[in-house]
């Protein structure tokens, strides 16, 4: 960073409108600027810092008051307050390897008592660098930049660090205190940290802890486990019941395989129990109904043949008797009716014969009509019809007939009965319904229960079944489910591995911030001691220095080892050796920040100011102002310093006006700017 | 002729009531065949000879005897005449009703006639 030019208009005790060109050159990196006290070097000092920190800047002249406060008292007395004051400060910085030119505006003004507004405006040529090669000045083509005018304060701390700038800045009045061991250390702690790039890599280490928690899954993502978890969790509850169910299925089975042993246990104490016989019942009472039916039928034609003439057969003798009586009785009658006839025939015959012969013939023909007579008459007689014996001839062929027909009847009758009887025996040989009713029941139920539990098994597969479908398809399901969570899976894991390696990265960081320290703590002893040692007269008071890597105290210590307590040492001495800690750090740094020097040689002999002449201020940095008093930088170490000046400038105090104004040159050499 | 209508005793009734049950023979006048035989077989004279014909069974001598009519009424007046008794109308009647109520006692009294088979072996096994 180089500062390029301040204007200040009505700032403090500059009246009107003042600039300073603090371009350097090539070794010619310092920029005298000579006033008395009180003309405004310190001032001046201040109007960089608040130009470019506007609020945060440490004015020396701020003190503890506020900044409005501080605006207001620095716009100059005689200065309209309404008008207000400005600074201007053009500056360049490399940026991204391309030096950038800047101009920041800050300029404020009062607007009635209470109020006070303040304007930041910043103006930059980024292409100043690729034009301004090989050293020639080339005017800067600025513009405007209303992000950069917005956003000043953030962007300064990018280019230079306020803890940087305090320490570039540093008033020689107040330089003595860096040599106090406390106040060292906290410079030495923000200097190495800001200045050295160690908090660049804490920085670091933070954003990487930003990153990492920025890496969360994102609601889909979760959305999307929640859902595997939910699935996961049907999957579970589907197996669970699927077992469940497999479980009473072979339940079920083997209750089954139990029931159908159990049956047939029952169906062999059936046989056993003459279950077959008893089936064959039915059978035998069929068998039986037929041979019943049979005889009844076979009765049925006895019945027949009794209502014929069979009873009659009874009576045999009888029916001889009446055959007897009809014979006689019909000869009789047959005698009867011849009777009368012959007795006409004899009597024709008697009168045909001879009267001799007549008595013989008629005794003759009597006795045998006696005889006749008698056959004629009968005892008994029943007055049977003439019918009865053709009757009682047709009776015994019926008879004859139906005594053979009755015989045999009674033969198929006894042949049926006896079957019947054999059947019945056989019946009486089945076992008693009531034993085997039991068992046939026991049997029958335990049919039924075979069948109920066959029923069972089978929905109990059926379940299983469906089960297993519903599982398939929430395992399906869970599948997509996964192959989706797969690819968020390997976002998840790129996820992961970012935070594994920004881990990993904050670890090395961190080593790597504390070997930088220590590499920065060690350079900047080194520097420290060799700039210490070029300040100093008493070349052997120091001969080593150590920086505490942790607590940042610095220790001195002399040639025996011993250590210096910093107290010892004169004012003077303190004042360099703080100046030397500057020093270092720039050179650590390297050397690309201006240094302001406010008054440097305040208490120093003229054996020490010699040596910073000759060897710290051409030397601290690229850009060297130094602020200086005629008696601190007097016509002498002018000499000695003047191949190193590219710019001299002398503050003029006007004591009537109370106002300072910018004059080229120094007391010794005024009018002649470029002195070569 | 006394004979046209032939009527039973209760007795006697009530007893071919059982024996219609027992045998199977169904008709009224088939057992009093059998009973007429039965007791013209026996050739002892009835022990009772008055017979009260009250009870609600009749039949005509035709329904009675059947085909072979002639023959009964033959046999019946052959009785009377064993019997010593003129073949009227009157004997002849009498007799019937005598040996009806006599010949139903018999068939009740066999066992074996009892049952159409001993009814019918009564005959056909002689």
């Amino acid at each position: 960073m180089l500062l390029r030019k301040i204007t200040l208009e009505e700032f403090g005790a500059y009246r009107g409108t003042q600039s300073l060109d603090l371009t350097t050159k090539k070794n010619k990196p310092i920029v005298l600027i000579g006033g008395l006290n009180g003309c405004g070097k310190t001032t001046l000092l201040d109007a960089i810092q608040l130009a470019l920190f506007g609020p945060r800047a440490r004015c020396s002249g701020r003190g503890g008051k506020s900044y409005e406060t501080y605006l207001r008292e620095s716009i100059n007395r005689q200065a309209d307050p309404t008008r207000g004051a400005q600074i201007v400060l053009e500056f360049t910085v490399t940026v991204d390897g391309t030096e950038h030119y800047y101009k920041v505006v800050r300029s404020w003004h009062t607007s009635g008592k209470t109020t006070l507004k303040e304007f930041v405006n910043a103006f930059v040529d980024e292409e100043y660098g690729s034009r301004a090669k090989s050293g020639r000045r080339v005017e800067p083509e600025l513009k405007y930049s209303r992000v950069l005018s917005q956003e000043w304060a953030d962007h300064i701390e990018s280019l230079l660090p306020l803890e940087v700038a305090s320490l570039s800045f540093f008033d020689g009045e107040k330089i003595e205190s860096l040599a106090d061991p406390e106040r060292a250390a906290s410079v030495i702690e923000s200097a190495i940290h800001s200045l050295l790039g160690v908090s660049t890599v804490q920085q670091l280490r933070t954003d990487l802890l930003a990153l990492q928690r920025r890496q969360k899954l994102s609601d889909e993502e979760q959305h999307l486990m929640d859902k595997i978890r939910a699935e996961e969790q049907e999957q579970q509850t589907a197996d669970a019941a699927l077992e469940n169910a497999e479980q009473q299925a072979a339940q079920r089975n083997s209750e089954l395989g139990k029931a159908r042993r159990a049956l047939e246990t029952l169906e062999a104490a059936y046989k056993q129990e003459g279950g077959n016989l008893f089936e064959r019942r039915v059978e035998i009472e069929r068998e039986h109904a037929e041979i019943s039916a049979r005889l009844a039928e076979i009765r049925s034609s006895l019945i027949q043949l009794a209502a014929g003439p069979l009873p009659l057969l009874l009576m045999g003798s009888h029916l001889k008797e009446l055959r007897t009586q009809a014979g006689r009785e019909r000869t009789a009658a047959e005698s009867h009716q011849v009777l009368g006839v012959l007795e006409e025939r004899d009597q024709w015959l008697l009168d045909m014969l001879p009267a001799e012969a007549k008595t013989a013939v008629m005794g003759k023909l009597e006795v045998d009509r006696a005889k006749r007579a008698k056959s004629a008459g009968l005892k008994v007689n029943l007055g049977l019809s003439p019918d009865t014996i053709p009757q009682l001839s047709a009776l015994d062929e019926a008879l004859s007939r139906d005594q053979a027909r009755a015989v045999e009847l009674l033969q198929q009758a006894a042949e049926a009965a006896d079957e019947r009887v054999q059947l019945e025996r056989q019946l009486a040989g089945v076992p008693a319904k009531s034993k085997v009713e039991a068992i046939q029941k026991e049997r029958e139920d335990q049919l039924q229960e075979v069948a109920r539990l066959e029923r069972e098994y089978e929905s109990n597969l059926n379940s299983v079944d469906e089960l297993k479908r519903r599982l398939a398809y929430v395992s399906a399901s869970l599948q997509r489910a996964h192959e989706e969570f797969v690819r968020t899976k390997v976002k998840a894991e790129e996820v992961e591995r970012i935070i594994k390696y920004s881990e990993k990265a904050r670890k090395t960081l961190d080593q790597f911030g504390d070997a930088l320290l220590k590499r920065h703590i060690s350079r900047l002893e080194v520097a420290m001691l060799t700039s210490f040692q070029t300040l100093m007269r008493k070349q052997g008071l120091v001969t080593d220095l150590r920086i505490d890597t942790d607590k940042f105290t610095l220790t001195l210590a002399d040639t025996d080892g011993d250590p210096i307590d910093p107290g010892r040492l004169s004012a003077g001495e303190r004042q360099l050796l703080a100046v030397s800690l500057l020093w270092g750090l720039m050179k650590v740094a390297g050397n690309h920040l201006p240094s302001v020097i406010d008054t440097p040689l305040g208490r120093l002999d003229s054996r020490h100011r010699e040596h910073l002449v000759d060897r710290y201020f051409p030397y601290a940095s690229d850009q060297v102002l130094l602020l200086s008093t005629d008696e601190e930088i007097d016509e002498y170490l002018l000499g000695r310093l003047k191949k190193s000046v590219a710019n001299t400038y002398t503050l003029v105090h006007d004591d009537t006006t109370f106002t300072t104004s910018v004059i080229e040159g120094y007391w010794w050499n005024v009018g002649a700017s470029n002195v070569a | 002729m006394s004979l046209e209508n032939i009527r039973l005793a209760t007795p006697s009734k009530d007893r071919l009531s059982r024996l219609k049950r027992t045998t199977g023979i169904t008709h009224w006048n088939v057992l009093c065949r059998w009973a007429l035989a039965l007791s013209l077989a026996d050739a002892s004279t009835p022990l009772v000879r008055e017979v009260v014909t009250d009870s609600n069974v009749e039949m005509s001598w035709k329904t009675f005897a059947g085909p072979h009519g002639d023959l009964y009424l033959a046999l019946l007046k052959q009785r009377c005449v064993a019997d010593g008794l003129e073949p009227t109308d009157e004997n002849v009647s009498n007799t019937l009703t005598i040996h009806l109520a006599r010949g139903i006692g018999y068939l009740g009294a066999h066992r074996k006639m009892t049952a159409i088979e001993g009814l019918i072996g009564a005959v056909a096994t002689v």
